[in-house]
Formats: C-alpha cells, structure tokens, sequence
C-alpha cells in the first residue's frame, strides 16, 4: 500500500465536528516537514485551516502560510471562472460582467455541477504538479460522498456537454489508488463510530477513491496499567476518609471509565475498517484552536500515519 | 424534584436545539426530553431530523419515522407525562409539499418523477432545513403536543436552518427563476441573456439546459402556496412560545460559534433560552478541598504509601501510579479551565452539563444528564 503522504491527492472525510480540518492542517504540516510542496484546500467555507496558521481571508489563490505549506479556499465561482477560461477557451465569458448569475444558475439548479467544479479544480492542481501534496478539507460527510462519487453520477443527467467530456480524466485520477486517497476521521464515541463505519462503506461503494484509513480523534487515552489500577486502588482505600478525596478520586474514576469507554469504540471501528489501519490522537483537553494545536496533532499522527 | 434547567426553559412550548456539528445536539435534545417527561405532566414530542438511528439510538428504541411513536420510558423513573419521537425523513417531507402546493396531480407528479428534483430536494436552497421547519410547523399546528423538542439538522450554519424559509421565497422572487423559465414563456433571446445560455450550453448540454426549464416551469407553479406556507413558518420561528436553546462545548471553536449564534438568533428576534456547554466536568470535582486532597497525595500522602509498600518495586509502582493520577488532574482542570467561557457576556442562562461516564444510550442515561446540569456563572 501506497504511504500516506506519497498520495497526490489526500480526501479527509468523516462527519461534522470531529476535528476534519485539525487533521488536515496536521497532514499538510507533515507534507510540508518532509519537503514536499504542499497545498490544503479548505472547501468547508469556514477558513479553519487559514486561521490555525494566524491567516484570514484567504481566496481562491493559494497563501503559503509557513515554509512549503500553502493553503487555498474552494470557491466554486472562482473555479468556474478558470475552467471557462482553460477548457471552454473563451475569453470574453470568463470577463462577462453576468457571471455570478449565471454561476448562481449553475450551482443552483445543475445537478452536480458545483462538485464537478470543486473536484475538477483538485484534480487539475493535482495534474498540472504544482503541488507533491494536496490535501482536501472537506465540508460535511454527506457533500464528500457527492462530490467524490458526481464523476460517474453526473453522466446519468448531463447526456452532453462539457462537463460529460471533462469527467473522464478525473474519474482516471482519483480512482487512481497510488495517486488518490481518502481518510476517515472520527471521534471515539459510539455513536461516531457507528457513523464512520457507515461512512466508510458509502466511500468503498460511492466513490471512485481508495479508502486508505482512519484517524480517530480526541482519544483519552488510560495511563493506569493494571499494575497502577491495582496499586491506585490500595492507594484509595488508604486515604479513605482524607478530607476531599473524594471527588479526587471520582475525577480519576470518570477519566479512566471515559479512557476504557473510547478504547473499546476504537477496536470497533478496527475491526470495522478489516486490514485498513487506525492511527488515534489522544485527546488535547482545553486546546485553543492554534498553530500548537496543529504541531501537537501532527506529532502525534507522524507515529502513527501509515 | 423540577431541574434548574426548566426555570428559564418551562415557558416555552417549542424548543429548538442549535449548535455547530459534533456538540451533541441530539443528545441534549434526547435527554431534556425524557426529563421534560419524568418532571411534568406533559405530551412531550422530539423530533430529529438528523439520520433516525442516533436519536432512536439514543432513546434505546428501534428506527423512528415521520407519524410520533409512544416511547414507554422505565418504570422507575416514574415520569409523570407522556413521551413520543419521530424522525424526519426530508425527502419524504418535501414529497407532502410539492404534493400540497402543485395546482393538479400531474405537475406534482413531473416534478416528482424528474431526476433534477431528486438532485434539488437533497441540495436545494437548504432544503433539509426547510423540511425541518415544516415538519415543526405540521406537528405544531396537531397541538396533540404541549412541548416539542427540535433536534436541528447538521448543516454547515446553524443559521440555514432560520433562514431556510426567508430563502426560499428570495428563490421566487428572484430573477434566477425567470431565467430558468425564460425558454418555455419566448424564443426570443435577448442580447442580455444569450450569452447566460451559450455559457449554460456549453457547459451542461441544450438537452439537459430544456429539462431544466421544464422542471422549474412546473416547480414555479408552486410558488404562491410555497410562499404563503414559508411566511407562516418564518412567524413560527419568532413566535414567544418557540425557544432556542444552543449547544457548545466548554472549550474551542464550538463557544465561538455559540456566541455568534446567539447574536444572530437576537438579531432576527427569536427568543435564546438557554445555553449548554455540554461534556463539561463537573465543578465540584475542582473545590478547594479536592484541590488540597490532590497536593496532599502528592507529597505526604505518597510519603505515606511508600512507608507502607513492600520493596523497591513496590514502591516505584506507587511512584507511578500517583504521578499519572496526578498527569490525569492537571488533564481534567486543563479541560475545566474557563478562559473561554468567563470572558463571554451571554444574553442567556449557561448550563453546564456534565461529561457522561457511560454511553448515553439509555432513557436513565439521559435522564441522569439533564438531573447533573447546573448553572454557570461567567466573570
């Protein structure tokens, strides 16, 4: 199997709030520490990725936001835009004073045309080899299922047209399993993971992409052994009576029953995924969203990432 | 004995649950109302339009659907009311409007056999949102339900969700619509919209550009119910007797996006009920005493362990031991601290509801949820 940061095009997915864009700031910050020109495209408009790295507004033209690490908002505007401009060779429609509202018609009302236009953008950044890396945040799981799977899809409605000619190229590299990969990232909760399991299989049967792993993110993580559980367990019945012992030891209690609780969701999904590897953060308690953040991230993900 | 959480709250006939993805909307929407349940005599209904399966999941029962089911909830929890749940299935809910508001049964049934309308009612002008509303608005309307709980559908704004019907009637009003129509009504292009359509053309094909104006030709005879049913919807929203309560949690991203839609909710004029950090830990794991307790272990009362223990292995054990649970309590206070949370000027009551230490999963779960949630006073 191909390693992680040796793909062209990386697709973190899985559902809203898990930590996406954590991780893929992560992943772009080892893309860029191992030298490879790297590019994160952020297409959740919520420019996260841009604010670990202290940026905002940030547009559609790439921003390198540390050395070798550069980082471009998805806009599906600006992207029809420059497709007019490469593939349709028209000049003067790309300068029309009109084509917002023609974009709005498009995007609007055009089955899977506004993903066409977010994943063409991918795929020809990732054949034009401006960047060895890009790696794509992605708005909620739902949209990734759509705009990943809209190469075939599209076909059934658009019988002619552009957008029907330009499909085939892409579908060729992100079905390309040594070129395209995709990440699920997940909380260890329950639920979550039930969630991940479901998205894991809609990714295998909608999408052209090659499933390559997951992260599970926020991991609380038991540091008491069983020697230490036993021994902390002497412990306790020795200070029993201690005043405010007590919710010092329900602290430890409620941390470690949380830390057993996420272990065995973990092995869930583990098992969930077959041979597919998991690598897990542990869990930042009280973490800012910063440049730290990313840096903690990454070191823990480097240990891990296959 | 009635919570806390329902002193600001109990006015309120609808509650809507807000907050950016992963907090645990469902979850908070589940458990305040299975103790709407257990604490008053009420017809208590939650609705979520998220996939069925979590809330189901969550209430310990099978898959919901659209029709309200009785949810029977454990004897020992002696509710005093009545609880029902129901799953939105948005498709479902957008195939009643076009039904509703088509003016003949064959342009409801073109629309809702065109592949363009399956694409839009997935996609469409927040059109998960917009169900959502009318299914609130059509289990309100039954009044069979004294309180109704709205678990939000993920979006990527939780403001969609409000603004989901003030879009739709932009949507009607806006030229966009003439233009997707334009062909039906003339053949004669104009010079200002001929180049829209050779852009239109070249990009997606005169085939499917001519199944597009038929779709919307037909979907634009919608508009005046469509319309009218949307005004009623915005007025529910804004109505007293609709509260919203928003979902963070104690630290990160999630407080800013509470705030920002706190603000947002008080400038469109809905009423903010309350706010829940949820997974926080509980206060009075951080007292002074417990404070003392953790330094005692630390210094005399390792001493104290050592004194007992049984050689040098033994005795490194313990070393151990009490460093990681103090590793554990510097983790736990890192997570209680509340640099984010006292710097807020909320409009609203702040809730803090506790970190589960179980899988919430059950109705005595949930239950025990909402029973541990106190009052947060910020600054």
């Amino acid at each position: 199997m191909t390693a992680l940061l040796e793909h062209q095009l990386v697709f973190v997915t899985g559902k809203g709030g898990v930590g996406k864009s954590t991780v893929a700031a992560a992943i772009g910050w080892l893309g860029a520490a191992s030298g490879r020109r790297t590019l994160i495209v952020e297409a959740d408009g919520k420019g996260d990725v841009g604010a670990f790295f202290g940026r905002t507004g940030i547009g559609f033209e790439p921003v390198e936001v540390s050395p070798g690490l550069s980082v471009m908002e998805m806009d599906t505007e600006a992207s029809l835009e420059e497709y007019l401009r490469i593939f349709v060779k028209v000049p003067m429609l790309s300068k029309m004073p009109g084509l917002a509202r023609i974009f709005d018609f498009v995007s609007t009302a055009a089955p899977g045309v506004k993903e066409i236009l977010v994943v063409g953008k991918l795929c020809y950044e990732a054949k034009e080899n401006h960047f060895d890396l890009i790696v794509v945040d992605p708005p909620a799981s739902g949209h990734v299922i759509s705009q990943l799977g809209v190469t075939s899809d599209v076909g059934d409605l658009i019988q002619l047209g552009m957008i029907r000619n330009q499909t085939s190229w892409m579908l060729e590299i992100l079905a390309d399993q040594d070129r395209s990969t995709a990440v699920l990232v997940a909380t260890p909760d329950e639920t979550a993971v039930e969630e991940s399991v479901e998205l894991a299989s809609r990714i295998r049967s909608e999408t052209p992409v090659n499933l390559g792993g997951a992260v599970v993110n926020r991991v609380i993580h038991n540091p008491l052994g069983e020697l230490e559980q036993a021994e902390w367990k002497r412990i306790c019945e020795a200070a029993s009576g201690r005043r405010g012992i007590t919710p010092v030891v329900e602290a430890v209690d409620l941390y470690v029953g949380i830390a057993e609780r996420h272990a065995g969701n973990v092995s869930t999904l583990q098992s969930a995924m077959d041979e597919l590897p998991v690598a897990t953060v542990a869990e930042l308690l009280g973490s800012e969203a910063n440049l730290d953040l990313i840096r903690e991230v990454a070191e823990a993900l480097e240990v891990e990432l296959w | 004995m009635v919570r806390d959480v329902w002193e600001p709250l109990s006015r309120y006939s609808r509650l809507l649950v807000v907050g950016s993805g992963g907090v645990g909307k469902t979850t908070m929407a589940a458990s305040l109302a299975v103790d709407a349940t257990i604490s008053f005599r009420l017809r208590v209904l939650v609705v979520t339009v998220d996939p069925a399966k979590r809330l189901a999941s969550s209430l310990g029962v099978g898959p919901l659907a659209n029709t309200p089911v009785e949810i029977k909830l454990p004897a020992a929890l002696e509710p005093k009311g009545n609880l029902f749940a129901a799953s939105v299935d948005m498709k479902r809910a957008w195939d009643s409007l076009i039904e509703k508001h088509s003016p003949d049964a064959g342009t409801a049934a073109r629309i809702l056999a065109s592949p363009i309308y399956h694409n839009l009612s997935s996609k469409f002008i927040g059109s998960y949102d917009y169900a959502a509303v009318e299914v609130l608005a059509s289990l309100t309307a039954e009044q069979s339900y004294d309180l109704v709980i709205v678990d939000t559908p993920p979006s990527r704004n939780a403001l969609d969700f409000l603004d989901a019907p003030r879009r739709l009637r932009e949507f009607f009003s806006s030229n966009l619509l003439a233009l997707l129509t334009l062909p039906r009504r003339t053949r004669v292009f104009s010079l200002a919209t001929r180049p829209f359509y050779m852009v239109a053309e070249a990009i997606m094909g005169g085939a499917f550009l001519s199944d597009l104006t038929d779709f919307f030709t037909d979907f634009s005879r919608l508009r005046d119910g469509l319309v009218a049913q949307s005004i009623r919807f915005s007025d529910l929203l804004t109505q007293e007797e609709t509260g919203f309560i928003v979902v963070s949690g104690p630290y990160g991203p999630s407080v800013v996006e509470a705030e920002r839609l706190l603000a947002a909710l008080a400038r469109r004029g809905i009423q903010e009920a309350a706010w829940f950090v949820n997974r926080s830990w509980p206060a009075r794991l951080f007292s002074e005493e417990a404070e003392s307790a953790s330094r005692w272990l630390g210094s005399e009362g390792l001493e104290l362990v050592l004194q007992g223990a049984d050689g040098e292995l033994d005795r490194s054990i313990a070393r151990r031991t009490v460093a990681e649970v103090l590793g554990i309590r510097d983790q736990i206070e890192m997570a209680h601290s509340r640099e984010t949370l006292s710097r807020i000027e909320p409009s609203v009551p702040i809730f803090e509801i506790p970190i589960a230490g179980e899988e919430l999963v059950d109705a005595e779960a949930l239950a025990r949820l909402v029973a541990t949630a106190r009052r947060f006073y910020p600054g």
